[in-house]
C-alpha cells in the first residue's frame, strides 16, 4: 500500500478529464482508505466526494493529483468533516447498517481483525488517520507527518495512543470465552 | 506486539474493503456541486444571493417539505433511490431482519388470501397453472412477515387479532454462518391443519410495470408477504428506470423523519383511466423503507409498514414457527409439496 505517484494526466489545475482518469485508476484504493477512516461505504463515498470538491477549489497547479487528493482526504477525516459524519451516524435508525454499533456486533464473526476495524472507529479522528496511514498505507512517520501536516512527534504520539486504545478495546477478543449477542433490544422504525 | 496489531489491523481493513469499488459518477457529482457553489458565489457578488440560495434549497430535499423540481428533482430522486438500494443490499447481506406489517384496507374486501396448493418440489418458480389439489386457501385481515437471509415467516391475523395462519421454519435461524435446511410448515388455525413439507417458492418479487393497469404492481399480495429486501430494491430500481418516482417532500412517521417518493405510472392508452399511485416513504437517515402504500384514486388498498431489526437471538426467534400440540398433519400425495401462492 505504498503511496502512488501517478499523475493521471498532464499536470495543471484539476480538470474533469484528469480527475476521471485518476478515479478510474485509483478510485477503489481511495475509497478503501475512506472506508477505513469512516467505517462504512456510504460515509466513505461522501468523504471522497467532499475531498474531490475541495480539490476542485484548488486554483493553482497540482502536479501529483493523487497525492494531493489523498492529503485532502486524510485531513478532512481528521478535521471538521468527522463532526458532520458523527452527527449523522449518531441519529441513525439502525446503527449496525452504518457500522456504527458500539461494542461487538453480535452478527460479526468473533475475530480479532474485525474487532480491530470496529475499534478503529472508536478512536479520535486524528489517531485513526495516523493508524490508517501507518499500518494500511504503510507510510513512515515522516511521510505520515507530511500528509497530515503535523510534526513527527505528533504522529508518534497519536499512533502510540491509538494502538494502546485499540488494544484496550479489543481486549475481550483475547479472552478464551467468545462473546456474542449481548444486545437483545428490538429497534424498529 | 505493535507490529502484530498493525498487521492484523491492515488485514482487517483489507477484508472490510474487499469487494467494494467506487461507483461511477462521483467526479460528475463533485463537479456539479462545485459549479453550484460557484453559481452561489457569483450570485452573492451580483447581489442576488437570496435567489441563488433559494435555487440551491430547491435542488436539495427541502426541510420544509417543499418538493424539488425539474432536473434537480431527478438528481435528488436518483440519489435517494441509490441510497435506498444500498441500504437494502446491506440488509440482504444479513445486517438486519426485515419485518413487514401489512393490511389491505379496501382490496379483496379488506382481506389477504393465501392460496395453498400442491406442486412438485423441484419447481422453483411455480406457475399457478401447475398447481393441483383442493382449494385450501386461507384469508386474513392483516399479516406480518419476517425475512432474514433467505428464510421467511408469515403470520396472518383475523379481524379480532387472532392468529389464523402461519407459515415458516420450525427450526432456529442462526444469525450468521451456514444456514441448515429448515423444516418449513404451514398451519391453518381455522381448519386446525398442519401442512408439511411446504414451499414458500423462494422470496417473491413484486413486479412493477411502468404503465398504469392491473399489472402495475403485480405479484401482490403474495409478493409483499414473501419479498426479500432485494425484491424491494428491484421495485425502486424499476420505478427509477421508468422515471416514475419523484421526491414529493419530507414528513415524519412515528417521529421518524422520512422522504416521500411517489410513483404515478404512465397512462396506458389501451386501458380506461386508472388512477393508481405507489408511495414509498424512506427513512431520511438510514434510507430504508418505512412505509409502502398502493392506492387507487388516493384510497389505499395495500399498505405495508417496514421495520428493520437487529439480528439478535431474541429477534431471530420471530422467524420461528411454534407448532401447537394436537393439530393433525395433512398427508400430501407422495412427491408433492404444498405451495403458498
Amino acid at each position: 500500500m505504498a503511496p502512488h505517484s501517478n499523475q493521471a494526466g498532464p499536470a495543471g489545475r484539476p480538470d474533469r478529464g484528469r480527475l476521471d482518469r485518476l478515479l478510474a485508476e485509483r478510485g477503489d484504493h481511495l475509497l478503501h482508505a475512506a472506508m477505513a477512516l469512516t467505517g462504512n461505504e456510504l460515509d466513505a463515498e461522501d468523504l471522497l466526494q467532499a475531498a474531490v470538491e475541495r480539490l476542485l477549489r484548488r486554483r493553482r497547479r497540482v502536479d501529483d493529483l493523487e497525492a494531493y487528493l489523498r492529503r485532502i482526504l486524510y485531513n478532512l477525516a481528521a478535521d471538521g468533516w468527522r463532526e458532520r459524519a458523527a452527527r449523522y451516524r449518531s441519529r441513525a435508525l439502525l446503527p449496525s447498517l452504518l457500522n456504527d454499533g458500539t461494542g461487538p456486533d453480535p452478527v460479526a464473526t468473533v475475530d480479532l481483525r474485525d474487532a480491530l476495524v470496529r475499534a478503529l472507529r472508536e478512536l479520535p479522528p486524528q489517531q485513526r488517520a495516523v493508524l490508517v496511514l501507518r499500518y494500511w498505507e504503510q507510510l513512515t512517520q515522516a511521510e505520515t507527518a507530511d500528509v497530515l501536516g503535523c510534526s513527527e512527534g505528533a504522529v508518534k504520539s497519536a499512533g502510540s495512543r491509538g494502538l494502546s486504545r485499540l488494544r484496550e478495546l479489543t481486549a475481550p477478543w483475547h479472552d478464551p470465552q467468545p462473546r456474542l449477542a449481548n444486545a437483545t433490544t428490538k429497534e424498529t422504525s | 506486539m505493535n507490529s502484530d496489531l498493525g498487521e492484523l489491523l491492515r488485514e482487517g481493513i483489507d477484508r472490510q474493503a474487499a469487494g467494494t469499488s467506487l461507483r461511477p459518477g462521483l467526479a460528475a457529482r463533485a463537479f456539479h456541486r462545485h459549479r453550484r457553489l460557484i453559481a452561489i458565489r457569483t450570485a452573492t457578488v451580483g447581489g442576488t444571493a437570496i435567489v441563488a440560495a433559494a435555487a440551491v434549497l430547491t435542488a436539495t430535499i427541502g426541510a420544509n417539505g417543499a418538493p424539488p423540481r425539474g432536473e434537480s428533482n431527478i438528481q435528488t430522486t436518483a440519489y435517494v433511490v441509490s441510497r435506498a438500494e444500498q441500504a437494502l443490499a446491506a440488509v440482504e447481506r444479513g445486517n438486519a431482519i426485515q419485518e413487514v406489517r401489512a393490511h389491505a384496507p379496501t382490496a379483496d374486501r379488506g382481506r389477504f388470501a393465501a392460496t395453498l396448493a400442491w406442486s412438485w418440489p423441484i419447481m422453483r418458480n411455480v406457475d399457478v397453472r401447475n398447481l393441483h389439489g383442493p382449494d385450501l386457501s386461507v384469508q386474513f385481515q392483516r399479516f406480518t412477515s419476517w425475512y432474514y437471509r433467505g428464510r421467511t415467516r408469515i403470520a396472518g391475523y383475523g379481524a379480532d387479532g387472532s392468529l389464523v395462519f402461519q407459515a415458516g421454519p420450525t427450526t432456529t435461524t442462526p444469525p450468521s454462518g451456514r444456514q441448515p435446511a429448515p423444516r418449513v410448515v404451514a398451519i391453518d388455525y381455522h381448519r386446525r391443519l398442519l401442512f408439511q413439507p411446504i414451499s414458500l417458492g423462494g422470496p417473491g418479487t413484486p413486479r412493477l410495470s411502468c404503465h398504469m393497469g392491473p399489472d402495475f404492481l403485480s405479484g401482490t399480495p403474495g409478493a409483499i408477504m414473501k419479498s426479500s429486501p432485494a425484491g424491494w430494491a428491484a421495485v425502486v430500481r424499476k420505478a427509477l428506470s421508468c422515471g416514475l418516482f419523484q421526491v414529493t417532500g419530507r414528513q415524519r412517521i412515528d417521529g421518524v423523519p422520512v422522504i416521500r417518493l411517489a410513483a404515478t405510472p404512465r397512462m396506458n392508452p389501451h386501458l380506461a383511466p386508472w388512477k393508481e399511485q405507489l408511495t414509498l416513504w424512506i427513512n431520511a437517515r438510514s434510507f430504508l423503507p418505512v412505509r409502502l402504500e398502493w392506492a387507487h384514486r388516493k384510497v389505499p388498498f395495500y399498505a405495508a409498514d417496514f421495520s428493520w431489526l437487529h439480528p439478535t437471538p431474541a429477534n431471530l426467534r420471530a422467524l420461528r414457527v411454534s407448532v401447537p400440540a394436537g393439530i393433525p398433519e395433512v398427508r400430501l400425495p407422495a412427491g408433492r409439496v404444498l405451495v403458498i401462492w
